[in-house]
């Protein structure tokens, strides 16, 4: 019995999916365990908020909002860790808080090594304020009083008899501010932080919302941009850590090129078809 | 219901364009509150208080008057328009590709057997994608009623539940098989955003529907439920506003409402003069907006940067 | 350990669903939904509804009763007599948001963004940038029927459509981001553990 073999293009273009998932899997699990080191380059708008933290004279208050939950950990926490980092490291005021309930322990592992690191005394050179409902709405009662709206931080203490808070009594006082957000958090930043209270802003976000926030760096309404893993692994080589961003970023580099490859193999086999329907219809015209 | 809605959207535009605050006595007040509340459960008394002084805000926010300016224009537009539909019956919008697909869908459920899936969105019935979401729902329940499809719908909140059902009670009733609705069909799942995804995945895989409308404001888990449904080789309807979205709607979906087509779908199905007036009146506005982008690049090219610093909003 | 543990059998099994629908995925998932619910409504309770209403009326501020009662009031749906009640609250909420959402999206995102198109047309970028918005906004002109602009909404759909394919592969280096960081768990963390 003669067995009929499927063309490779016809086979192509219905190619089981669990073979894509496997040759991914594949992709990542060899340079984790047998890392390829890389180069990686620093971008102009992961720079800008590097130079804008640096150059902030030392009596500035720093905010960087918390704004994930733990299904963005594997981006954001990297980018949140790296500026926390960079804030404490060089000696200027940190105050964080978030709007997602999940973060505020998250918030307070990342700052107490860190604190300890750079000793960095609690309530007068950092606080956490955990979290707090509201969104823009709290944003905007921010503006008035840090201390109405976070009567007591994520530790339980009272803010009333924090220095921090006297010597930077509300939002407006901030000298600069990061939302490192998976979602639309970073869209009342602009319209309320920014354009009502003044406060220069920048954005670390997960790669989904990349394109959609450039446009803002565009226009000089965020002073630059974290975009994703790449972007935290970019802010961690400007700190001169190498924490999970950086070791992610060999297997994000052979995966695309893995899917590069297949979305070739998927588009090599689909206009192939398209031009045989077309000749074969030529043929049937004639 | 309306006019309560509209006095309070006006109040709510002077006071925030404005920034008319009351806010100083109020912070003030707060602030003891706070105090009371440490004496109540019994913590000790901050050593130092620091009452943070109430900033005086002006009254009016001059630097805010382009915003002002701009408001009044659309809103201008907008109402002439929704007073031209009312009074003439034959204003239209063009026809919306994606919409024919909608009674193919239902029908190709009715020919199946199967039900049909609606997701109004991951968020909730505030948001303006959600409204539109809902009425393209109300036209969906309407064919639903007259095919004698069942109809499921899956919502993150449970004000959505809530209204969706309402709606579609109506939708029923319009149709004439206010015996074919059942309220449990409009399901309240979970508000956690990747175990609603999970939920609707799960659901589509399981009951096997036919038709799938993803309809309203999504986020993260779009990929995921809409891969998920084209694996199950139902007939996908999607449409969203949020731009970052729509790559995924595209690429795995049957026919996808793009942007703001999905607010002029709404607005084509149920033929209300208030809707039809709405986008016109936006319609416009866009195509004033494009006159002052062509206007700023000429005045950017010659230089005459007053014309752009007019916009400045900081 | 114990978490780590659990968190690796959890991954393990929504990763099984990638094979094929099974018990154990379901059961992933069903947990998943019950524990994010529950969890939610506490945090209702301790972090909104507590704080800002039951404790500050136990201390005799009354102010926060009305939108205390409001939201009660949304209750009432469940009552089909009393539906109708519930239709206040929610035209509160709608309108507020409404107003609060005009006013900051037409300053920080439509005047901000049209400043920022106003461009000199003398390099490409800024070119590119004009022709996409200005092509863009034409598809979207719903008062005229395509045939009058149609070459030029064809280019503006040309925009729309690169624009989308570059969002699809930040989305793609995204979810990528998300699987590397589960292996990265599963290896080091419990494989890594246990040995």
């Amino acid at each position: 019995m003669v067995r009929k073999v499927k063309p490779i293009w016809e086979a192509l273009g219905k190619l089981d999916r669990r073979w894509v998932y496997l040759f991914v899997s594949l992709s990542i699990l060899f340079p984790l365990l047998f890392p390829l080191n890389l180069p990686l380059t620093v971008t102009k708008h992961v720079k800008a908020v590097y130079d804008r933290i640096e150059n902030l004279p030392d009596t500035s208050a720093v905010l960087i909002a918390f704004d994930f939950d733990p299904s963005s950990i594997p981006e954001c926490l990297p980018m949140a860790i790296s500026l926390c980092h960079h804030v404490m490291k060089s000696g200027k005021v940190l105050i964080v808080y978030t709007n997602f309930p999940e973060t505020g322990p998250i918030a307070e592992r990342v700052l107490e090594p860190l604190a300890a690191k750079f000793q960095r005394e609690y309530g007068k050179h950092y606080v956490n304020l955990g979290f707090k409902p509201g969104n823009d709405v709290l944003l905007m009662a921010l503006g008035s009083s840090w201390t109405t709206s976070f009567p007591k931080d994520f530790r339980g203490n009272s803010t009333q008899e924090m220095e921090i808070f006297s010597r930077f009594p509300s939002y407006r006082h901030l000298s600069f501010m990061v939302d490192v957000a998976h979602g639309a958090t970073v869209d009342f930043y602009i319209t309320i932080g920014l354009a009502q209270f003044g406060v220069p802003l920048a954005a670390g976000v997960t790669a989904v919302s990349i394109p959609q926030y450039e446009a803002f760096v565009q226009t000089g309404q965020l002073v630059g941009l974290l975009g994703g893993l790449k972007g935290a692994a970019e802010y961690e080589k400007l700190v001169g850590t190498k924490g999970k961003a950086t070791r992610g970023m060999d297997a994000q580099s052979v995966a695309h090129l893995v899917i590069i490859f297949f979305i070739f193999l998927g588009n090599v086999s689909v206009v192939r078809n398209i031009i045989l329907k077309n000749i074969s219809a030529m043929r049937i015209k004639k | 219901m309306k006019s309560l809605s509209l006095s309070l959207f006006i109040i709510g535009v002077i006071f925030c364009t404005f920034q008319i605050s009351f806010g100083n006595s109020i912070s003030t007040k707060v602030q003891i509150d706070s105090l009371k509340i440490a004496v109540n459960n019994q913590q000790s008394l901050p050593s130092k208080v620091h009452l943070s002084k109430p900033e005086i805000q002006p009254l009016f926010k001059t630097e805010r008057l382009n915003v002002f300016i701009f408001l009044i224009i659309i809103s201008a537009l907008v109402l002439t328009f929704l007073f031209l539909a009312k009074r003439n019956h034959s204003l239209t919008l063009r026809k919306i590709a994606g919409l024919d697909a909608i009674d193919e869908a239902v029908g190709r459920a009715a020919e199946m057997g199967r039900p049909v899936l609606f997701v109004p969105g991951s968020m909730d019935v505030d948001r303006i994608q959600t409204l539109a979401g809902i009425a393209i729902l109300s036209k969906v329940g309407y064919e639903c009623a007259t095919y004698e499809v069942d109809l499921d719908v899956m919502t993150r909140f449970p004000l959505l539940m809530s209204t969706s059902q309402e709606i579609l009670r109506q939708s029923y009733l319009t149709a004439g098989r206010p015996d074919l609705f059942s309220p449990d069909r409009v399901q309240y799942i979970t508000d956690n955003q990747f175990a609603f995804a999970a939920a609707i995945t799960g659901h589509m895989v399981r009951v096997k529907t036919a038709a799938h409308f993803f309809i309203g404001e999504f986020y993260a888990e779009s990929l995921v439920i809409s891969e998920a449904g084209n694996t199950t080789g139902a007939i996908q309807i999607a449409g969203t506003a949020n731009s970052h979205q729509l790559p995924f709607f595209l690429a795995s979906c049957d026919y996808t409402l793009i942007g703001e087509e999905l607010f002029a779908a709404s607005a084509y199905l149920s033929r209300e003069p208030i809707l039809l007036g709405t986008i016109l009146g936006q319609d416009w506005s866009k195509a004033l907006f494009g006159l002052l982008i062509v206007l700023g690049t000429l005045a950017a090219w010659f230089g005459w940067t007053d014309f752009i610093h007019w916009f400045q909003t900081e | 350990m114990i978490g780590t543990w659990v968190a690796a059998f959890f991954t393990l099994a929504i990763f099984s669903f990638l094979y094929r629908d099974n018990p154990i995925y379901r059961l992933a998932e069903h947990i998943f939904i019950g524990i994010s619910t529950g969890y939610y409504i506490a945090v209702q309770w301790h972090s909104v509804v507590k704080p800002n209403v039951v404790d500050k009326v136990l201390l005799g501020d009354y102010l926060p009763l009305i939108p205390g009662v409001l939201g009660l009031l949304l209750l009432l749906r469940l009552i089909p007599k009393y539906q109708w009640i519930a239709r206040y609250p929610i035209a509160i909420y709608i309108g507020v948001g409404a107003a609060l959402n005009m006013i900051q999206y037409t300053q920080g995102f439509l005047i901000a963004q049209i400043q920022g198109t106003m461009l000199s047309p003398t390099s490409i970028n800024n070119l590119l940038i004009i022709l996409g918005t200005l092509t863009s906004l034409t598809y979207f002109f719903f008062a005229l029927e395509h045939k009058h602009l149609s070459k030029v909404s064809k280019i503006g759909i040309g925009f729309l459509m690169l624009s989308f394919g570059a969002a699809y592969g930040t989305t793609v280096m995204g979810r990528l981001s998300l699987l590397i960081s589960r292996f990265d768990f599963l290896l080091f963390e419990w494989l890594g553990g246990m040995f």
